[in-house]
């Protein structure tokens, strides 16, 4: 026992003690809710346009990082050249590790989402239309 | 626990579960609602206590829990949760007493502090005696008494000395005690605490 602390406590001690707890009014937690999703609304805002803006550059950007077709010259019989492998792609790479980086620090779903359409969008681009030496095989 | 709460924790003390921060962090609004029910009823009973007024009690603990969300990716874990939710609670509680120019000592300005509406029955059991007192006078009782705050704590909080926060206790304590035994505790006179600097 805390020896400054004289037994019985006195009664303002014991009074304090006994206090009871209040229960949050019903009315709290919907506009609490509601307040959140808003501020929430807010803090993400930023969020997006920075997305959008990535995903502008990129487009702009990808096509120029596109490696250039094969050359119908090429020799058929040397199979698909590395070149023409999506994954070998710069811009596909980039977005993969922005992706593998906003996992790892736990971004939000809508900003994965967001990294995610970009990929697609660039991985379309790289796959059509065929090359002439794919339609060509 | 999966809605964060512990079978035998109460009020503040409550612990909350990684993964119910870890999905509140990422905006989760179930790991909200979870954080929520384990904590509004200590919220907001410490903040009626020191506002003593439900209708002010109300939008402090909304606030503190907004600043809560907001500021849960900058929560590193340190302190447990609970007690850095009611630092929130006790730092918005006395912003707002301020920013209503509520924060005055009547033992300093001569003034009484007048009685609330207190709203329902239990709210008004809830603050007892405590309404009858000064806002500083309040929070030095709840948070020394009842909350562990220390006196350097109290005075960083109060923007004062810490003399000025053990002065404010003791008088907090006697009007306290006057309130509950008349004859025993009978109030010193406003001459003799005079605020030291």
């Amino acid at each position: 026992m805390n020896p400054t602390v004289p037994f019985p406590p006195p009664p303002w001690r014991q009074y304090l003690d006994t206090l009871p707890e209040a229960e949050a009014p019903a009315t709290l937690w919907p506009r609490l809710a509601a307040a959140q999703r808003q501020a929430q609304r807010r803090r993400r805002r930023p969020l997006w346009f920075g997305a959008a803006a990535a995903v502008l550059a990129l487009a702009l950007i990808a096509p120029r990082l596109l490696p250039t077709p094969a050359t119908p010259a090429a020799p058929a019989a040397a199979g698909p050249s590395l070149a023409l492998s999506p994954a070998a792609d710069p811009g596909l790479r980039r977005l993969d590790d922005q992706i593998a980086q906003a996992y790892a620090r736990g971004a939000g779903e809508d900003e994965v989402a967001v990294l995610w359409q970009a990929r697609e969008r660039v991985l379309a681009s790289l796959e059509g239309p065929a090359p002439v030496v794919l339609a060509r095989l | 626990m999966a809605d964060g709460t512990r079978m035998n924790a109460t009020g503040f003390g409550a612990e909350l579960d990684d993964l119910t921060l870890a999905r509140a962090r990422r905006g989760d609004g179930a790991a909200f609602a979870a954080i929520y029910r384990c904590y509004s009823r200590p919220a907001y009973s410490l903040a009626l206590r020191l506002c003593g007024r439900p209708d002010m009690a109300e939008d402090v603990v909304q606030e503190a829990f907004l600043k809560a969300m907001e500021k849960l990716g900058g929560y590193r874990g340190e302190a447990p949760f609970g007690a850095w939710l009611k630092r929130l609670v006790a730092n918005s509680a006395i912003d707002r007493l301020r920013l209503e120019r509520r924060w005055v000592d009547p033992e300093f300005a001569g003034i009484v502090e007048p009685q609330q509406n207190a709203g329902s029955e239990a709210q008004v059991e809830a603050l007892g005696l405590l309404s009858r007192m000064s806002a500083p006078a309040r929070a030095a009782l709840v948070l020394h008494e009842l909350e562990g705050y220390s006196h350097i704590e109290l005075a960083a909080l109060f923007g004062r000395s810490e003399s000025y926060s053990k002065s404010l206790l003791s008088r907090a304590i006697a009007r306290l005690r006057g309130l509950l035994e008349p004859e025993a505790a009978p109030m010193r006179p406003a001459a003799s605490l005079e605020e030291p600097r």
